[in-house]
């Protein structure tokens, strides 16, 4: 691989003692959660064959290139006017009017149009959702309220036709993420381009996600819920025991640094939080959601990100101070009952006003393409639009700790980026040219196929 | 006892006391006459005798009148300080009549299934046309007590839920088996867009049309009908179901309908479905009557005016005010938007009567029947002048319920349905203090007065009802659209009337905030789905260890729920 | 933005603006209304800049340059800055609608009608994204479902007063995996409801037309006969043939939930075959498979810019059907079908001109007089002409550029949004609103 892995392995013996440990702590769920899963897939099975998704997307090529004579955007607030960009080994080789050297690189003419850094999803379930209603296609909520060790690159279907859709709007990088449980597992972030969940995985774990307990739990269904808990007294309990499943990791972490216990597969992945190595993405709405969430942040020390976040802009002030990142989308839903119409357009303005580094998330796998449509809607609500690109590429890059790799257009850095016409935020700007990690995408994917093909149909008699 | 009745009712007296039961052998013949002398008349609104005699005589009145003499063999009654007004008619309620049971037994999904194995021939509740109030009416003695206690002497018994419940029938509360109580069966035809589970219509719009459709072919059928009199050789032999035949009399004029709404949309329906069939109609329960108050008129349709006011925060477009209003002050400004609604409820008899609507006030709908009175003061006291007000539980009633020749006046000849106030009947100083049905005496002791009494209460007055005890555990079913059932746990906590809730099913989970009021509740909240949030609003009643409501958003309109209280409150 | 002076007194201005509520439905507010100096682009005649709107009575009296004289009286919007274009129109809505949107008991129930709840707060969201008049369906449960109402949003008028004067009525049918009900679990042991296949769609298709064309000859034969036999008796009314024979009169447009090719030619034979058209097909996420066969039919296609793989029947959905129908011919709609996207329409047509490259107007049209027409009340709205009604939405920019929102939101020349006015984030916190770039683009 050109870039640089930093994807964290496992240890043979850690796979080998891996061990259903949610489904002991997971009190909640237990055996009816099973049984209403296991109902839950014959109904879906019976009624849905399982579609197996199979890209027929040619893959990406390698090489040099040199995009020329652009405009590019190399960071928010640095643009290169009539500029070239040099890719080489997978890297930017070289920025600006003159780089040098080119010999034998593929020439991509750019004149008139724009080079953008890669946009950056900060929460997608990308490679993890193929088809809404199938379950077979769906690998994104597993059973069991703590589940530290679940790895959401794991299951990261390199093949999913929605990879393509995505990537060719200029989304290269995506956190993908699990979403069951109270600890629903670790979040990855991903290349949108690769053979394989390793070649794709930029950073895993990116963050662990845990989803702050709240009024959860499903009836059935056994994905254990959002937070799992019930009523006010349960959402309580369920605190409780996320704090003491993260106390007894810590008393973990600590005997295994000394050297002393037995590797436990489930407790072993919580090591680096309390490391500051990996950050905690807290999914958490209400202030009373987040307010908790950062008293555990503190008392564990923990690297806090903020998701979900509907309601953070209540807590805006405090965020900032406390220095915590919000990750905010999808925009695109409606707001609290009792709130102004705009509220959710509205807040990240709000929120990078009062000093909050935010990134933007489709929370998705069909919208991720949309991204920076969600950005372009924050604008129009108040946002500045500088600061929109911003959260699309150079806060979610320092977030989720890449920054040296991705998020602007610098030798160095992988070469993760676009061509486009325009404003990527303008939704009639078309994107030209797609590179990942040096590679450049091939700009066709199932929506193209099909629409050469039908745009081919003879007219009928 | 949370709140005390405001009266008590004794029957009193040896030759009075009516024991419901053996009452042949047992009770001594009522008094052949009486004359109630040296009171004040109220012979009908506006009309009034200073100082008069009423001779009551085989349970009507034989005499009224200022220098009326009383007979030898009467028994008199001196009513000196005393008004007496003619007896007032609660055209609807429900006092003595079943209510329906919510589900009980294995809810959710079993439930459903064993609705579906069972198809039987009965067709459901809430189709049942033909009904009869009258034959369903079981009262206790203690509730025609109650009754009396406010005055009342006749009612009109309604159905409670239902599409297609049945038919009203009216009753006097005297005291006798009840064959003897019925006055008059069928008063009208009772019809409401409630919906089913599990069938159609599962809908309003279903519900809608499912009475259209009723009606059109009790029509047909009396076509039918009088052309195979006629000559029964051009046409096909008529064939009716039972509900269709049962309909024929309402669908042709020959019966009023009342439709029981309550909604402003809802009335708007009813007005427009009543002209469309050429119903003889009124409205039932109305309590939103007093938003388009002009257009009832213009339609020239009564009203039989339920005193149970609902919650200020589910009235018809208390939306529109989201928009305008500020976050910070939002709850204050809100609670004194909520007074100035509640007001309004409490209004509306005055609104209707105002735009020119012929009103009856009703118990319809009041979980506390005892309450009516005061029901009925705290809509004069928003409004509704006295004489409009006693126009509303006299006369107007009696029309309504086809006994306007028999009821509502203290004239000679009418039946001897008497009430004797001490004071004014519309003030909470004023006494009942005997109440005379069908020429029965019936004396009326006031009940012990708690302390802030009814009426007393500051600001809590006017739908605030102390509210029923939720907290704890629910388990139910909420029915999708297509009748199939979403099972769901409900935890409440409770502090006096406020609520907060948690509501968890297959599809997501939400948190509430709300209210109860007496018997209803009102929730609040976010819907999770996914990452969607969807707002919420759970309204319904509760009856013992179970409830029944509705779930609806924003979005998605109202599904039925049912649930019953999870024992030991651990779902 | 000024300091907000009013949150000093917020319990004070709630009850001022309950006051005007309540006033509302009496003080019909003043039908006249001129824009001036904005970009109008009136979908059908081209753009304007430096344009002027004047609506009188609340119908547009003239549209033009600077030249056009404003009357004297007349309430102007400064509109420097702004874009007009004609108030948004969704061909597929479910907000608005009381008491259920699916009467799923049955699989055919065109008997029913839709009850409007005017007091929708989705309404106002709704106006919040320019949009104007909205089509609300019945659900998609049933392979005939209940009839519809056109509404204008006018949010704060009595239910009666939303409905669009003179729209023709409308139907909804639908075919594919909601009617087969595919994706709700029936519970083991439980009925399931007919039909399970897209076959048995087509047979309860023909089936009840089969039926209604039975009625209407049955009604037909009375007429006849009722002059020589006196003592005839008219056939039973019955609300479901007779909704299905008005489709067959063609007085029912016929808006028809589809996704798969098959079922979209399944339909447009069975309606041939039975005499009448289909008005449009609504999310029809395959018709660009078929777009040739829906052209030649004569239907319109409402769509979803590029929603897809929720389900089996939309892994074929391509944000290229806009742009394909459209170049085979077809007139595209792009509908909400929900709360939430309602309030962007705008946004998802500038998707039809990123995909298949159709021009702005084009684009501009699908969210426009297309639906309009899919509606059928084309000659009253859709486009800014003189003569049309006062329906208008105002962008502070273009309303495909990136940073544009909806400022102001007018119908029958009534304001009913105005940012300005409306309670926002940023005056709920009390803190300035930036100022956002007015331009297109860049």
């Amino acid at each position: 691989m050109s870039a640089r892995s930093l994807i964290r392995e496992t240890s043979p013996a850690a796979r080998k003692a891996r061990r259903v440990r949610s489904a002991s702590l997971g009190a909640g769920v237990g055996a009816f959660g099973r049984a209403a899963a296991a109902g839950l897939f014959l109904w879906a099975t019976s009624s849905a064959a399982p579609l197996a998704a199979q890209s027929t997307i040619p893959g990406s090529q390698g090489g040099t290139f040199l995009i020329r004579g652009g405009t590019v955007v190399v960071a928010p607030g640095r643009v290169l006017e009539g500029a070239s960009v040099l890719i080489r080994d997978g890297r930017i080789a070289a920025v600006g009017r003159d780089v040098g050297d080119a010999a034998g690189a593929t020439v991509i003419d750019a004149s008139g149009k724009y080079v953008y850094p890669g946009m950056i999803d900060s929460g997608s379930t990308l490679g993890l959702y193929e088809i809404g209603s199938v379950a077979g296609t769906l690998d994104i909520s597993e059973m069991g309220r703590f589940n530290p060790h679940l790895r959401a690159l794991t299951a990261v279907n390199p093949h999913s036709e929605l990879i393509p859709v995505t990537r060719v709007n200029g989304v290269t990088t995506a956190i993908v993420q699990p979403s069951g449980g109270v600890i629903s597992g670790q979040a990855a972030l991903v290349r949108l381009d690769g053979w394989t969940p390793k070649e794709m995985g930029l950073r895993a774990p990116a963050a662990l996600v845990i989803r702050y307990p709240r009024a959860g739990g499903f009836g059935f269904g056994g994905g254990g819920g959002p937070g799992g808990g019930q009523g006010q007294q349960q959402v309580e309990r369920s605190v409780q025991e996320l704090r003491d499943f993260l106390e007894e990791a810590r008393q973990y972490h600590r005997v295994r640094s000394a050297g002393a216990g037995r590797l436990d597969p489930v407790l072993e992945p919580l090591r680096p939080i309390f490391e500051g190595e990996v950050p905690v993405l807290f999914e958490a709405d209400t202030p009373d959601q987040i307010r908790g969430a950062i008293e555990i942040a503190d008392a564990f020390g923990l690297r806090m990100i903020l998701g979900g976040a509907r309601e953070a802009w209540k807590l805006a002030d405090t965020l900032a101070a406390r220095g915590i990142p919000v990750i905010l989308g999808p925009l695109t839903t409606l707001p609290g009952s009792d709130s102004p119409y705009d509220e959710l357009y509205a807040q990240p303005g709000v929120l990078h006003r009062a000093g909050v580094k935010i990134a933007f998330a489709s929370g998705s796998a069909v919208n991720s393409r949309n991204l920076p449509y969600e950005a372009a809607l924050a604008v129009a609500y108040g946002l500045p639009a500088e600061a929109a690109w911003r959260a699309l590429t150079v806060n979610p890059a320092e977030i989720w700790g890449v920054a040296d790799e991705v998020g602007t257009i610098e030798v160095g850095k992988s070469a993760d980026l676009f061509v486009a016409t325009g404003d990527p935020l303008d939704v009639r700007t078309q994107v030209v040219e797609v590179f990942i990690a040096g590679r450049r995408v091939p700009m066709t994917d199932r929506h193209t196929e099909l629409y050469r093909k039908f745009s081919e149909r003879p007219r009928p008699q | 006892m949370t709140r005390s009745v405001f009266c008590a009712v004794l029957a009193v007296g040896v030759a009075f006391a009516g024991a419901s039961s053996a009452r042949a052998q047992t009770e001594p013949a009522r008094p052949e006459a009486y004359a109630v002398t040296n009171a004040r008349i109220v012979v009908s609104p506006g009309r009034v005798i200073e100082r008069g005699t009423v001779v009551i005589r085989q349970g009507r009145i034989e005499a009224v009148g200022p220098a009326v003499a009383v007979p030898p063999d009467a028994y008199t009654l001196d009513a000196s300080g005393l008004t007496v007004y003619p007896g007032l008619i609660d055209a609807a309620t429900g006092v003595g009549m079943p209510r329906p049971q919510a589900p009980s037994g294995p809810g959710g999904a079993a439930a459903f299934l064993a609705a579906q194995a069972s198809p039987s021939d009965e067709p459901p509740e809430e189709f049942r046309a033909w009904r009869e109030a009258a034959d369903f009416f079981k009262p206790g003695e203690s509730d025609l007590e109650v009754v009396r206690a406010n005055g009342v002497t006749t009612i009109g018994l309604t159905f409670t839920g239902g599409i297609l419940p049945g038919k009203v029938s009216v009753a006097s509360v005297g005291a006798g088996p009840k064959y003897e109580l019925i006055l008059r069966t069928p008063a009208a035809q009772q019809v409401a867009f409630n919906t089913r589970r599990g069938g159609y219509p599962t809908t309003l719009m279903g519900s809608i049309a499912y009475v259209r459709q009723a009606f059109y072919d009790a029509d047909h059928l009396r076509r039918l009908e009088e052309a195979f009199r006629r000559d029964p050789g051009s046409v096909e032999r008529p064939v009716g179901t039972e509900q269709t035949r049962a309909l024929v009399p309402a669908a042709s004029r020959q019966l009023p309908v009342w439709f029981a709404v309550s909604r402003e949309n809802d009335l708007k329906r009813a007005l427009d479905v009543g002209q469309e069939l050429n119903l003889d109609f009124a409205l039932l329960g109305a309590q939103e009557g007093y938003r388009i108050a002009d257009r009832i008129a213009r339609a020239g349709r009564p009203v039989l005016v339920s005193l149970a006011f609902p919650s200020p925060r589910t009235v018809t477009g208390r939306s529109f005010e989201l928009h305008v209003a500020p976050a910070e002050g939002r709850d204050t400004a809100r609670a004194s938007a909520d007074s100035a609604v509640a007001r309004a409820l409490r209004g509306n008899a005055a609104a209707l009567a105002k735009a020119g609507v012929p009103i009856a006030l009703t118990s319809f709908g009041m979980d506390r029947p005892a309450d009516f009175r005061e029901h009925v003061i705290q809509a004069v006291e928003a409004g509704l002048p006295a004489d409009d007000a006693l126009r509303a539980l006299t006369v107007t009633p009696a029309r309504l319920l086809g006994l306007e020749r028999a009821l509502g006046t203290v004239e000679a000849g009418k039946l001897a349905n008497l009430v004797l106030v001490e004071g004014d009947l519309f003030s909470r100083d004023g006494k009942i203090r005997h109440v005379f049905v069908e020429g029965r005496r019936f004396d009326v002791r006031e009940a012990p007065r708690r302390e802030g009494g009814p009426g007393r209460a500051v600001g809590g007055r006017g739908g605030a009802e102390p509210a029923v005890v939720l907290a704890g555990a629910w388990r139910g079913t909420v029915t999708m659209d297509d009748g199939s059932p979403i099972p769901f746990t409900l935890r409440i906590e409770q502090q006096g009337s406020q609520l907060r809730g948690r509501l968890e099913a297959g599809v997501g989970t939400a948190t509430f905030r709300g209210s109860a009021n007496g018997p209803s509740f009102t929730l609040e909240g976010d819907l999770l789905m996914g990452g969607q949030v969807m707002p919420l609003t759970v309204t319904g009643r509760v009856e013992g260890d179970s409830m029944r409501g509705t779930v609806s958003s924003g979005e998605m309109p109202p599904f039925d729920f049912t649930a019953t209280r999870v024992p030991g409150g651990n779902p | 933005m000024t300091a907000p002076r009013w949150m000093r007194y917020p319990a004070r201005r709630l009850v001022a603006a309950l006051g005007l509520l309540l006033l509302a439905p009496a003080a019909a507010a003043a039908q006249d209304l001129a824009v001036r100096g904005a970009t109008i682009l009136t979908v059908t005649k081209g753009t304007i800049e430096n344009g002027t709107v004047v609506i009188r009575n609340g119908k547009i009296a003239a549209v033009g340059g600077p030249e056009v004289t404003i009357p004297p009286g007349v309430r102007v919007i400064d509109g420097r800055g702004m874009y007009v274009m004609p108030g948004i129109i969704d061909s597929h809505s479910h907000l608005a609608i009381e008491g259920g949107i699916n009467e799923g008991s049955e699989p055919v129930t065109p008997e029913v009608v839709i009850p409007v709840r005017h007091d929708d707060p989705g309404i106002y969201r709704a106006l919040a994204g320019g949009v104007t008049t909205m089509n609300v369906l019945h659900g998609s449960a049933n392979v005939i479902g209940g009839q519809n109402a056109v509404l204008k949003l006018r949010f704060g008028r009595p239910a009666e007063e939303l409905y669009f004067e003179g729209a023709p009525r409308g139907i909804k049918f639908a075919l594919g995996e909601n009617p087969k009900r595919s994706n709700f679990p029936t519970l083991p042991g439980a009925t399931r409801r007919y039909p399970a296949t897209r076959m048995g769609v087509e047979d309860l298709l023909r089936y009840w037309f089969t039926r209604a064309k039975e009625y209407m000859e049955e009604w037909d034969r009375y007429e006849r006969e009722s002059r020589r036999n006196r003592n005839l008796v008219p056939p039973r009314k019955d609300l479901r043939l007779e909704t299905l024979a008005d489709i067959l009169r063609g007085e029912i447009r016929v808006h028809a939930h589809s996704y798969r090719a098959d079922e979209i030619l399944m339909l447009i034979d069975v309606a041939e075959e039975f005499g009448f058209t289909i008005a449009t097909f609504q999310h029809v996420l395959e018709g660009y498979k078929v777009a040739d066969e829906i052209a030649r039919h004569g239907a319109g296609a409402s769509t979803f810019a590029d929603n897809w793989a929720y389900k089996i029947e939309a892994y074929d959905a391509i944000p290229y059907n806009m742009a394909l129908m459209t170049q085979r011919g077809v007139r595209v709609s792009i509908n909400s079908d929900s709360g939430e996207r309602i309030r962007r329409l705008y946004q998802e047509a500038a998707k039809a001109m990123k995909y298949g490259g159709v021009t702005e107007e084009q684009a501009l049209a699908m969210i426009t007089i297309n639906p309009a027409m899919d509606l059928g009340v084309e000659d009253r709205v859709g486009s800014i002409e003189v003569g049309k009604d006062g329906d208008l939405a105002i962008f502070n920019g273009h309303p495909f550029a990136p940073a544009s929102r909806v400022e102001m939101t007018i119908i029958d020349g009534i304001v009913y949004f105005d940012r300005s006015q409306a309670t926002t984030l940023e005056k709920l916190l009390g803190r300035p609103a930036a100022t956002t770039t007015t331009e297109d683009g860049q």
